[in-house]
């Protein structure tokens, strides 16, 4: 499994001064007077930062489908050109598409 | 090498140059010397201050202390999403530091380029092609590195990525360089 350093840093270290080069351990300097963290300690923190980028970038997508696919169809319900039903199953296409990742 | 600081002020009709002075003609103005460094995986940072962005500089020797040295710098940068999260960008190296925007206040930070993927303004996802030229007289024939620096706002700047990077197909990478050409002058 490929860690993305930058990921568990960003998402866990954003309020520590650091400069990370490529996306190896070794090209991490820590600029902060906290402890900088092991290698270990990061890739221990890897499946969860990696679960909740899976997951915002599918909530994400979803909220992008729905204005682009089911919302219109919302309004034509409202409308009555169209029927719940016909939204329930434009929403319901989105999520099957879209599914959210396994939780780590 | 060209020394058309010697030639004269001016040259009268029909005067025939010297050879001395035909080959300073011939030399000036020319590039001398190039070199260039181009960097493709990515750097990110949450430093505050600005810091050197790692392998992108490009050290150069003028051959005379009399030469310019014209500098481009292509910056692919982008940065986290939050309201606030920014990047400031210049290059060190020479008197290149000085080629920032005015103070224009107490506050912001004086810098070459500067981005922001603020959400609300509906940019997280783009990444900012950057460029920087500049003309340095650094009066030496010492070699002098030109680097690329970058600091934060607030949140994290990353170069040649996306600053909400993830791995997926909506996404690219792309690179960043600095080159640095020796002017004689």
């Amino acid at each position: 499994m490929s860690i993305d350093y930058s990921a568990v840093l960003t998402a866990n270290y954003s309020t520590s001064q650091w400069t990370l080069d490529g996306d190896t351990y070794d090209g991490l300097v820590w600029l902060d007077s906290t402890p900088k963290p092991t290698q270990a300690e990061l890739d221990a923190q890897w499946p969860a930062v990696d679960y909740q980028n899976q997951y915002d970038y599918v909530s994400q997508t979803r909220h992008n489908e729905y204005i682009a696919k089911s919302d219109p169809i919302f309004f034509e319900w409202q409308r009555g050109t169209k029927t719940q039903a016909d939204w329930d199953n434009a929403v319901q296409a989105i999520k099957d598409a879209n599914p959210y990742p396994p939780a780590p | 090498m060209a020394t058309p600081t010697t030639l004269p002020a001016s040259f009268t009709t029909g005067q025939v140059l010297t050879s001395t002075q035909m080959n300073n003609l011939r030399g000036a103005f020319r590039v001398l010397q190039v070199v260039s460094t181009a960097k493709t995986n990515q750097f990110t940072t949450t430093s505050t201050s600005f810091t050197d962005i790692t392998g992108l500089s490009a050290t150069i020797t003028p051959s005379s202390a009399t030469s310019k040295i014209l500098i481009f710098a292509m910056v692919s940068m982008s940065t986290s999403a939050a309201t606030g999260d920014s990047v400031s960008i210049r290059l060190s190296g020479g008197n290149s530091s000085t080629f920032v925007g005015d103070a224009n206040g107490a506050n912001r930070i004086r810098a070459a380029l500067y981005s922001n993927n603020r959400a609300d303004w509906g940019v997280t996802h783009s990444i900012l092609p950057g460029n920087i030229v500049y003309l340095d007289s650094p009066a030496t024939t010492a070699a002098t590195t030109y680097q690329v620096q970058a600091r934060v706002a607030a949140g994290t700047f990353r170069l040649n990525g996306v600053g909400t990077d993830s791995d997926t197909a909506q996404f690219s990478t792309t690179p960043s360089s600095i080159t640095v050409l020796e002017i004689s002058a």
